[in-house]
């Protein structure tokens, strides 16, 4: 485990849609991982869309620090990864300048992401496989910028894959603003549901064949799954890599 | 952990999830875990195979598990590994691939320290010769599984770095073999390894590789070239031999054009990542020329795609296409099999050609300039390339080319430039066979070119673009603070030039001479499609105007009679010209609507008010009507009454009519008597002199104003009476 610095309480976060009882991987073959830059806007609208369809998500932002917008473009508001709860964030803001902050939505924002998880986490201190509450590792991360995608690709090369595990990184192109951020979401849910038919689909084929293994998992489809995505999503442009954790 | 009783499969398969759970929660017990399920994993039941796969990955590449525990559990799972690599359920294969992946270099490394371990590496070596037999045959999954199983016995079995500094200690290498070991013979493991190397890198170069497959194989090279330095130039050369373009030539759908950028992407970011991990490293580069030609292609490859959709009945097509195919074959003059294009042309040391070739007949710009000898050189089109791009290239050849080639080119150009501009008449043009030419004659000849005049905007879209332009200039002059009206005033007096700067005042000028001077005349009714629309621009930002200033009239006063000014002059002045003749004045009009809107809102001490009144260009009758009713309300009657005092006394074209409302108030509101009798006496005594008052009592004539105080406490006594 290069690359990791500092340590991260394990399990100290939640993950929301396993609290709501046994999900069992039947019927989520995949489990998911959203990542934007500060772990605030995209890729938790994301994880709340997919956790809200059950699906085992966890996020992350790959930013050196927690970014928000202060009252002018000069000043934003700073927070540590891995420490400030979104509920501190929320709090600080409100008593800094109630009128500001809900006018440009940061409160609406925050208020959503303290019910989904405590506080945002950085990507590049993520240890993948020590269990946070039900599971450690993923098997699709969807990024929402070229640039994270850049950089999660880029870490997992550093990282040198100890657990030699396969993993889709795809990337979801959404502009860092509340509306795209919600049709980035929608976008999401629809691959993350395009993957999983897919997922089950070879798996079904998996068990009534049982024989010889004909393309009995899903890594083979996801060119195909994700080009149909694309055509469906046109302004949402796409990239993917197939690389390890 | 097996039951005597047999239990369902779901039960037994909730048992195990039980304890999956428990070792989740708790690592220590992970071992004992993993030992007790052994059993059960190799099981006839496919669902505890399929579990048991899944956990045995999970332990080896779980960061919980601590490197010793693990590769004492290592030595114990072989046999179950062994088992269930015959499986024909990818699920599973997938999972014990992966497995192996992590067991091999602590089985490598056990075997190092222990020579007479034979059996378990005979083991460990069926697996290995199972695993790379799955290799091409599996599906896509598990071949991602055994990619990175010969990842890691490339890196295994190959020399580490021989710096002592950057040995990483729990990095298993060739170096971590003892000399004269019974098993390990150095030179067929790094024999194996060359071979498992080749063929990884070959999946970069086959016809069918898939892009999963290829994206896997790239994101598994960064590790190769930075730890395993001798390895480094062999994968780097695969690397920048790969053409992520190469299904250029196939029907361009979603699929393929996605994938081709995925796969460029990701060789981008390996060579990136290469470049930093080794700013000063000998590929350098080899790396960044790599890169730019990377950026060439996916440049070309969007400019195929604009024009796919762009045009598809572009015949012309035929001659850039002609140039692309060509292209890649062109001159290569290191290695044949790089698909990529070749860097773009440089002046390169080519003998500057002969003048008298040239100057035969008309030439294009790009012909003029082209001194390259090779006509697929000569057929690039320049203008393909980002603009950075070539501002990189024409710096970095200014800098490396000598002088004395340079001066050379320079002269063989100019040479041609004085022969074409003495030949100036343009001759009929040769056949020289060469399209393109013929094509840039074709252009040369067109002569001036000019826009087409814009498309008319639509009378409803130009109405809603004013409205979006005006309201966006109120938001600015809202954006301002507001300063007190005293301090807002210029202190450049007449000097000051309306507008002159962007401030508050700025705009202020400017939007109330929209309607007044800008587009005054505009008013004509616009022409929508159920017939005629009455709608006037100036009228609608008077309209808006008035809503502003009236929202707030305190704090727009000087807005409001900045604009009833700018409208009275604009009457004035419409008023001399011969259409303005029928034209209705705006002044007064708007006048009465902003004093109807803020009436019911004074106060009894308005100040604001009266400085409002004495500083608007004309009194209607109707606002000394309006004053007068004031003066009724009792609340107000104060500021009323001081209104008429100040108008009188201030602006002495209405004194005459504000005496005469005065005089009939002071007939008809006895209450009032007290109060306008100073006025009275100031500009109209005559009415005080005449008037019994209506309830009986007389006043006296009083000459001069020095004995109303002695009037004063008779009156009085009669009021209060």
């Amino acid at each position: 485990m290069a690359a990791v610095q500092e340590p991260i309480q394990p399990g100290a976060t939640a993950v929301s849609s396993s609290s709501d009882g046994l999900v069992t991987e039947e019927d989520f073959p995949l489990k998911f991982c959203t990542v934007c830059a500060s772990n605030q806007n995209r890729s938790m609208e994301a994880h709340l869309i997919l956790s809200l369809a059950k699906y085992p998500v966890i996020s992350f932002g790959t930013g050196s620090a927690v970014r928000l917008p202060g009252p002018s473009i000069d000043k934003p508001n700073i927070y540590s990864f891995n420490s400030t709860t979104y509920d501190e964030m929320y709090r600080e803001l409100k008593s800094k300048d109630p009128r500001l902050y809900s006018a440009n939505g940061l409160l609406g924002m925050l208020d959503r992401n303290r019910h989904i998880k405590a506080r945002p986490e950085r990507w590049q201190d993520w240890k993948v496989g020590v269990p946070r509450l039900n599971e450690g590792v993923v098997d699709v991360v969807i990024t929402c910028e070229e640039r994270c995608w850049d950089a999660v690709i880029d870490d997992l090369m550093n990282r040198n894959s100890p657990l030699n595990r396969p993993v889709h990184v795809i990337n979801v192109d959404i502009k860092d603003n509340h509306e795209e951020a919600i049709v980035g979401g929608r976008g999401i849910l629809d691959l993350a549901n395009m993957l999983t038919r897919a997922a089950k689909e070879e798996r079904k084929r998996a068990k009534e064949e049982g024989r010889k293994f004909e393309r009995e998992s899903v890594d083979g489809r996801v060119p195909e799954v994700l080009a149909m995505w694309q055509e469906k999503w046109p302004n949402l442009p796409a990239l993917w890599s197939v690389s390890y954790f | 952990m097996a039951a005597p009783q047999q239990p369902s499969v779901e039960a037994q398969l909730q048992q195990l999830g039980q304890a999956r759970e428990l070792v989740m929660s708790d690592p220590t017990y992970w071992p004992q875990v993993l030992q007790g399920t052994l059993p059960i994993i190799t099981s006839p039941v496919i669902e505890f195979r399929r579990w048991g796969a899944d956990f045995l990955a999970e332990t080896f590449s779980s960061p919980v598990v601590t490197t010793d525990a693990k590769q004492s559990l290592a030595l114990q799972c072989l046999d179950t590994l062994l088992r269930l690599v015959e499986e024909p359920d990818a699920g599973i294969l997938k999972s014990v691939v992966q497995c192996c992946a992590s067991v091999y270099p602590m089985i490598f490394r056990y075997v190092c320290q222990n020579r007479n371990e034979a059996d378990l590496w005979n083991k460990m070596s069926s697996l290995k010769s199972k695993i790379l037999n799955l290799w091409d045959a599996a599906p896509v999954g598990v071949n991602l599984a055994c990619i990175k199983f010969v990842q890691r016995v490339v890196l295994v079995q190959s020399r580490g770095t021989t710096d002592p500094r950057l040995v990483d200690k729990f990095d298993t290498s060739l170096g971590s073999v003892p000399a004269a070991h019974p098993l390990l013979s150095l030179p067929s493991l790094d024999a194996e390894a060359q071979g498992l190397l080749d063929r990884l890198l070959s999946i970069l170069h086959e016809e069918n590789s898939e892009p999963t497959v290829i994206t896997a194989t790239l994101n598994n090279l960064a590790v190769i070239i930075k730890t395993r330095p001798p390895l480094a130039p062999k994968v780097l050369m695969a690397v920048m031999n790969f053409n992520p373009f190469s299904g250029i030539g196939k029907p361009l759908t979603t699929q393929n054009r996605l994938m081709m950028l995925c796969m460029e992407k990701t060789v981008r970011i390996l060579l990136m990542n290469i470049l930093r991990s080794n700013p000063n490293g000998p590929h350098v580069g080899k790396i960044s020329m790599h890169l730019q030609r990377l950026q060439q292609s996916k440049a070309e490859l969007s400019e195929q795609i604009s024009k796919k959709r762009g045009a598809a009945f572009q015949q012309d097509n035929d001659i850039s296409k002609r140039a692309k195919t060509e292209r890649p074959i062109a001159p290569q003059p290191v290695v044949t099999p790089i698909p990529t294009p070749p860097p773009p042309q440089v002046p390169t040391p080519t003998p500057p050609q002969p003048t008298q070739q040239v100057i035969t007949g008309p030439m294009s710009l790009a012909q003029l300039f082209t001194l390259a000898t090779d006509p697929a050189m000569a057929l690039f089109d320049g203008t393909q390339l980002p603009l950075d791009m070539v501002v990189q290239i024409v710096l970095g050849s200014l800098y490396s080319i000598k002088p004395e080639t340079l001066n050379t080119a320079t002269a063989a150009i100019r040479d041609r430039y004085n022969a074409i501009q003495v030949k100036f008449a343009p001759l009929p043009s040769p056949a020289t066979g060469q399209e393109i030419i013929k094509e840039d004659e074709v252009q040369l000849q067109l002569g001036e070119y000019r826009l087409p005049p814009p498309q008319p905007i639509p009378p409803e879209q130009l109405r809603q673009a004013a409205i979006d332009s005006i309201d966006r200039m109120f938001s600015i002059i809202e954006n301002f603070e507001k300063i007190s009206l005293i301090n807002r005033k210029s202190k450049l007096g007449v000097n000051r030039l309306a507008a002159s700067n962007w401030d508050r005042e700025g705009w202020t000028s400017m939007i109330v001479r929209l309607p007044t001077r800008g587009i005054y005349a505009d008013t004509q009714p616009f022409k929508t499609e159920d017939g005629e629309d009455k709608f006037s621009l100036a009228d609608l930002i008077r309209e808006r105007l008035f809503k502003y200033v009236t929202a707030d009239f305190r704090g727009c006063m000087d807005i409001a009679v900045a604009w009833l000014n700018e409208e009275w002059y604009n009457d004035k002045v419409q008023a001399q010209t011969e259409e303005g003749k029928n034209r209705e004045p705006q002044c007064e009009k708007w006048t009465m609507k902003v004093m109807d809107a803020i009436f019911p809102f004074l106060e009894a001490k308005d100040r604001l008010f009266m400085r409002m009144v004495a500083e608007i260009p004309e009194i209607p009758k109707g606002l000394l009507e309006k004053i007068k009713l004031l003066c009724l309300d009792p609340d107000r009657t104060h500021l009323g009454l001081n209104t008429f005092h100040y108008l009188a006394s201030l602006r002495p074209p209405v004194r005459e009519q504000c005496m005469d409302y005065l005089e009939d108030l002071y007939k008809t509101q006895p209450d009032l008597r007290k109060q306008i009798m100073k006025m009275l006496q100031k500009w109209r005594p005559t009415a005080l002199a005449i008037e019994g008052s209506p309830d009986g009592t007389t006043t006296l004539t009083v000459p001069g104003s020095g004995t109303a105080a002695a009037i004063t406490p008779t009156h009085e006594q009669v009021v209060s009476s």
